[in-house]
């Protein structure tokens, strides 16, 4: 079980940052986007997804509210957001991103049960194709396989697809349980 | 996905009134795109088909010869318009109209604040403000005037006035707080209500009643005209400030610390909307259910007594505040503390115990008046969750509030779903929010809530109890409980409308009223 203070310390990470190069990204999107990721704190699956992008991070703590004028103001010029957030967090900040002419093409839905990790990803299926033998091959860890394929996942263009699949792992020492990853992108 | 029509409109209607209305506020403020703009406008927490209360389009004017504008289009073509301030009340329908197909008249660019008086501590603003932005206008103008604000912060000051909801500190009944506004009314009327009635009125905004009959109340959770301008009372800062938090053991124990809260609100000794917290919601801004349980239904009381001690918090957790200069602050302490002493096992907490915390940290914001959203936590309590909320009120009254959390428990516990809830104490009354979370995507779990929903408001209208605000779903049902001589109250209501709203555009359906041109139609 989590230890309370730990869990209770859930953060985002806000950066601006060019979009890593995905192993796909030659063929997808050659233009490099800017982008803002967003991760939670002191969860050991979003610190995975977080150290991809570690340059120029800014914590902050659990309250999502002091989170929202930074990316509302950047909404002009980031043309994509991508995060591994809690649930809560994606509620909000897609309210936030459908105001400011963002479109969810991706998400994922993590959760860690009794017996192992569930994923259920949505997007096109392009996207899935490439990236569902990635995670489902587990040579790295999934959160940070879904970071290092950013360019990959923002390039999809709609939801219309969904890949479901389960592996026999145990939640990490300091695990959120429940994980949502997405990606938004303008226009 | 097919676009969404306002009901009896043509796809070629809709897009003149669309491209007049492009032309009238400007291409930029004039959404229809479904998946990005427009999508902001739907209920994405919602119980039934999202596609029961999906707007046509959005679009957010600038100012009053905008709404003007928009509701002369919307006359024109007999489009009804939706509006909201900034449209973030998750629980309760965010931004969506009751009926699909509405065109949503967002005020969110109306966002000055006109005024803030720190002589007679009021302000004044327009329905796009929100409480982060007062908060920050008074944090930068080095302002001595506090808000209230409810618990999700980007919340619009107006739009939840106007919606009657409530905050934390000793202004948290935010509606006698109001004093004068400006409306809209349907055909492009604006009138000042009050004293602002009177030209070079001097007291608009230090006296609400003006002469004659005071009209405000009617405007609120109504749709009866567009409220675009609101003066609103602030609390000035005090000499002192200290939270605490008081923790119960049993569950019982709601109704014997009711009764002695009852006194100490009545004299003010207790002088904020203090909140008692059962103890599913205080875990749920700290943990999850599934760290605790994995079976079906309802949580058990031994995994209950188990969050209990592992988070060190009560049944019940009481969260209040103590305001002005010390002395004060110590004697009405001694009087508190003495009163609930007298229930076995009540434990004392103040800042220095657990300011670190992020229940009793975000608590102690809001009793102060700082915004934060650190409460949409709870929502973490089951995977992919989401939340409507069930809000009967109740006389500050111990058997009350025992039988009703008893009875909200008990159904939802029946439907399968865990009792999260709280009561937030005034002066004589209490909302008691109680706020089932549910699996979003679960469109079985969604089917079972909105019977229990159902279920839930007929029983405690049975009991006398009723809702003081509910969910575009339960509109109808609820407005329906308050029925006393053949429905008086709700055939006045409608004839306002009539009078008001001849031709139904604003609104329709809210809080259960409709137009006469769609009275008769069986509203889905």
């Amino acid at each position: 079980m989590l230890n309370r203070r730990t869990f209770l310390q859930t953060a985002s990470m806000l950066l601006t940052l060019p979009a890593i190069p995905s192993l796909f990204a030659g063929l997808v999107k050659p233009e490099p986007c800017l982008m803002r990721t967003v991760t939670v704190q002191d969860c050991a699956d979003s610190e995975q997804f977080h150290a991809v992008f570690s340059a120029e991070n800014d914590r902050i703590g659990p309250d999502i509210g002091t989170y929202l004028q930074a990316i509302g103001d950047c909404s002009d010029r980031v043309s994509a957001l991508f995060g591994l957030t809690r649930s809560s967090d994606f509620s909000i900040l897609s309210q936030l991103a459908w105001e400011k002419g963002y479109r969810l093409v991706y998400t994922g839905h993590h959760q860690y049960l009794p017996s192992g990790l569930q994923h259920n990803l949505q997007a096109d299926k392009y996207v899935l194709d490439f990236l569902g033998p990635i995670l489902t091959g587990m040579k790295a860890p999934w959160a940070r396989s879904i970071a290092e394929n950013a360019g990959l996942i923002t390039s999809s263009s709609s939801l219309e697809s969904e890949l479901e699949f389960f592996l026999p792992v145990q939640a990490p020492t300091g695990s959120s349980g429940y994980l949502v990853s997405w990606a938004f992108v303008k226009g | 996905m097919n676009k969404t029509l306002p009901d009896g409109i043509s796809a070629a209607e809709f897009n003149a009134a669309v491209n007049e209305l492009k032309t009238a506020i400007g291409e930029r403020w004039v959404f229809t795109d479904d998946v990005t703009h427009l999508r902001a406008y739907y209920d994405h927490q919602a119980i039934r088909d999202p596609a029961l209360t999906a707007p046509s389009a959005a679009v957010a004017p600038e100012n009053i010869v905008g709404i003007q504008k928009i509701l002369a289009i919307a006359r024109k073509y007999l489009i009804p318009l939706w509006t909201v301030s900034t449209g973030k009340n998750l629980a309760y329908g965010t931004a969506a109209p009751r009926m699909a197909g509405c065109i949503v008249l967002d005020l969110k660019r109306m966002n000055r604040i006109i005024e803030v008086n720190e002589k007679h501590a009021y302000a004044v603003l327009e329905p796009g403000v929100s409480y982060f932005d007062l908060y920050k206008h008074l944090q930068k103008t080095g302002s001595k005037l506090w808000i209230d604000c409810a618990a999700p912060g980007w919340g619009g000051v107006l739009g939840n006035l106007m919606d009657r909801g409530v905050g934390y500190t000793p202004y948290g009944e935010h509606f006698t707080t109001a004093c004068g506004m400006q409306i809209v009314l349907a055909d492009g009327t604006v009138m000042d209500t009050g004293m602002g009635n009177q030209l070079g009125s001097t007291t608009s905004d230090t006296y609400k009643y003006g002469r004659g009959p005071w009209v405000d109340g009617m405007f609120t959770m109504a749709n009866y005209g567009i409220v675009t301008r609101l003066s609103i009372q602030l609390m000035p800062e005090p000499p002192g400030y200290r939270p605490y938090m008081v923790t119960f053991p049993k569950e019982e124990d709601i109704e014997q610390l009711t009764e002695l809260l009852r006194p100490l609100k009545i004299n003010m000794v207790i002088p904020n909307a203090a909140v008692t917290v059962e103890l599913l919601l205080e875990a749920a801004i700290q943990v999850t259910r599934a760290q605790y349980y994995s079976g079906n239904g309802a949580v058990p009381d031994s995994v209950r007594k188990k969050i209990m001690a592992d988070l060190d918090i009560g049944a019940w957790n009481f969260y209040g505040a103590l305001y002005g200069p010390e002395p004060i602050m110590d004697n009405n302490w001694k009087l508190i503390e003495e009163s609930f002493s007298q229930i076995k096992g009540v434990r004392f907490f103040f800042e220095q115990e657990r300011g670190e915390e992020i229940a009793f940290g975000y608590r102690a914001k809001l009793m102060r008046g700082i915004p934060n959203m650190t409460e949409f936590s709870f929502l973490n309590w089951v995977p992919n969750g989401a939340h409507t909320g069930f809000s009967p009120m109740a006389p500050v009254d111990g058997k009350t509030a025992l039988e009703q959390y008893q009875l909200a428990r008990q159904r939802l516990n029946d439907f399968g779903f865990d009792y999260l809830g709280e009561f937030i104490v005034g002066w004589r009354d209490m909302h008691h929010i109680v706020v089932p979370v549910f699996n979003r995507d679960n469109e079985e779990e969604k089917r079972r809530l909105y019977e229990m929903m159902n279920v839930l408001i007929d029983e405690a209208a049975e009991r006398g109890y009723g809702e003081y605000r509910t969910h575009l779903d339960f509109m109808d049902r609820v407005a329906g409980t308050f029925n006393w001589n053949d429905n008086a109250l709700m055939r006045l209501n409608q004839r306002f409308k009539d009078v008001l709203d001849p031709q139904g555009i604003l609104a329709p359906g809210k809080s259960g009223i409709w137009p006469a041109r769609m009275r008769e139609k069986s509203q889905p």
